[in-house]
């Protein structure tokens, strides 16, 4: 039996990843989990998996090397790092207050 | 292409300050008609340098970091930020002497197959302009295809740069994940996201990933590729080389919605089937399960919208990307990113939040990555047999801007098998259909791209599409 999403749920997933949706935005994403959550079940039927790793990267034979302890990266200029944010203070970003 | 325009810079006939200028202007009258640039560089100028790309303009896809130039993803999160750095396939590319004209539109941070999905409105065909190109590589799609550059950097985590290509004509290769750093790239789904070129011939697509390919100490999925030399490799000698395709995707009866595009499509692969035949290629017919096959899409949608929402979760407006309206700084962030991304990049994110729910996991992300597993688990033992899978790189050729796709469309997606298993992958132009290109795709196993592209080398002298580019769309 599929879970049947509702609005409420949907909003609430949103909210969490601080995104407002329209109430049409809502109609459309549980209309598209029901069709994931329908191909689940599809899925689920395919006893071939059963067992398998879930694979997370496409191959391992990924190259690792060490490095000498004295080398070290040039960092960048702070004023860099800043040049995008709309709002600063000198070495800072600029935000509400945060903290108590 | 490139090595004709490289042997006429050398030997004066042309140099790289008209080509650059052609380029730009060229670049600058096609926006009205394709909307392909978010950013055309006006004042880019000639480089100098003992290189094959030395002096040739270049378009790059938006979701490159590019030092000083302006660089979206296609989104209105990020349409003011300009990198203080160049993604390595960036500074490699620009070392090679290569001369960036302009930064190409994308579907939004690369999700989206359609061309319609980027922040500064559809990227029309160069072949006909109420078509879509197909996305998410988009404008660098329509820019090499409407003869404004050669070639074009694109990115591909489903089949993002080989789609367009079919739909554009041209000649669109994902090498094998990793050959390519992604280091300063917008990352999207980082176990499926690879950087590749879109061209007009398989030889200008090994000159370009020649350049930019190798071992990138900013990324650790990138790999050592010093003992491959794809241009040296294509020698078009095929013979004996063998290819399998899917019957549940090439034959006509499996499909409930026979569209009369659909009916050609299949055709014209079977005459590109026979063309490999007649050069020594062996063909065989492999079948495959077709629930499988039916759970590629979920595979993909669930896999890459988990990896998104994490990704993009530091598009908050910030520390880069329009400062958003509030009194808190959570109000802040839920207002630059409501008004940022568009409903198809929300619908991902909420459905990556809902499978990477502790809950969730099991049934919906790990099902999903236990079936990419069977499927590379399948892939790679029939890669033991075959020297790669060839498809028709779409079932249609592009539709309409204004259409609907057909109802197969929605869920094939087969291109993204080459990105479960990292598998190089190339699709090269193979015929018409009611006056639209078509392409064929041929993937083959990990780090085997010489021999991919050899094969695509010799298919393409064959079917002779080389240099193909659209006409008259000016």
């Amino acid at each position: 039996m599929n879970h049947k999403f509702t609005n409420e749920e949907v909003i609430n997933l949103a909210d969490k990843l601080l995104i407002g949706i329209s109430e049409e935005e809502v109609k459309d994403i549980v209309e598209e989990l029901t069709f994931v959550a329908d191909s689940m079940n599809v899925i689920s039927e395919i006893k071939e998996i059963d067992g398998l790793e879930p694979l997370t990267h496409p191959f391992n034979l990924y190259e690792t090397s060490l490095r000498e302890d004295d080398d070290y990266e040039e960092g960048h200029d702070i004023e860099d790092l800043l040049s995008n944010a709309d709002f600063t203070q000198g070495r800072e970003i600029e935000v509400p207050k945060v903290v108590g | 292409m490139i090595k004709k325009l490289n042997n006429k810079i050398k030997n004066k006939e042309i140099s790289s300050d008209d080509l650059v200028k052609e380029a730009i202007t060229k670049a600058e009258k096609s926006q009205k008609k394709l909307n392909a640039f978010v950013t055309i560089i006006k004042d880019a100028k000639e480089v100098k340098s003992n290189n094959l790309l030395s002096g040739i303009p270049v378009a790059i896809k938006d979701n490159f970091s590019t030092k000083d130039i302006l660089s979206t993803g296609s989104s209105n999160t990020l349409k003011d930020y300009i990198p203080y750095f160049d993604a390595t396939a960036i500074k490699k590319i620009k070392a090679a002497g290569a001369v960036i004209i302009g930064k190409t539109a994308l579907d939004e941070l690369g999700m989206g197959g359609t061309g319609l999905m980027a922040a500064t409105g559809p990227v029309k065909n160069p072949w006909n302009i109420n078509k879509i190109t197909g996305g998410s590589s988009s404008g660098s799609a329509a820019a090499v295809a409407a003869g404004i550059v050669p070639y074009a950097l694109g990115t591909d985590t489903g089949d993002s740069i080989r789609i367009p290509a079919a739909h554009c004509g041209i000649v669109g290769y994902k090498p094998t994940y990793g050959m390519v750093s992604r280091f300063g790239v917008f990352a999207f789904a980082s176990s499926l996201d690879t950087v590749g070129v879109l061209c007009t011939s398989v030889e200008d697509a090994a000159i370009v990933i020649d350049q930019i390919k190798g071992k990138d100490e900013y990324d650790m999925t990138s790999w050592n590729s010093e003992n491959i030399n794809l241009l040296a490799s294509l020698d078009g000698n095929v013979k004996n080389k063998k290819l399998f395709y899917i019957k549940e995707i090439c034959d006509i009866n499996n499909y409930e919605e026979k569209t009369n595009e659909l009916i050609k499509t299949l055709e014209e692969f079977n005459k590109t089937i026979e063309k490999c035949q007649e050069l020594g290629i062996k063909v065989e017919e492999v079948s495959f399960d077709q629930k499988l096959l039916d759970s590629i899409y979920p595979t993909y949608l669930t896999i890459t919208s988990a990896e998104a929402t994490s990704n993009m979760s530091n598009l908050t407006g910030i520390i880069f990307g329009p400062r958003g309206k509030g009194n808190t700084i959570d109000e802040m962030m839920k207002d630059h990113r409501t008004r940022g991304f568009s409903s198809l990049i929300k619908r991902r994110f909420v459905i990556g939040s809902y499978v990477l729910q502790k809950e969730n996991q099991e049934r919906y992300l790990f099902a999903s990555a236990k079936i990419r597993h069977l499927i590379v688990n399948k892939m790679n033992e029939l890669f033991n047999e075959f020297d790669g899978l060839i498809l028709p790189a779409s079932s249609e050729p592009a539709s309409n801007i204004n259409g609907d796709r057909s109802a197969h469309l929605r869920t094939e997606q087969y291109l993204a098998i080459g990105n479960f298993g990292g598998y190089p992958s190339i699709t090269i132009p193979s015929g018409f259909v009611n006056d639209m290109p078509i392409g064929i795709n041929i993937t083959g196993k990990i780090k085997d791209d010489a021999n991919i592209l050899n094969i695509a080398y010799a298919l393409e002298k064959k079917l002779g599409y080389k240099n193909q580019t659209a006409k008259g769309w000016e």
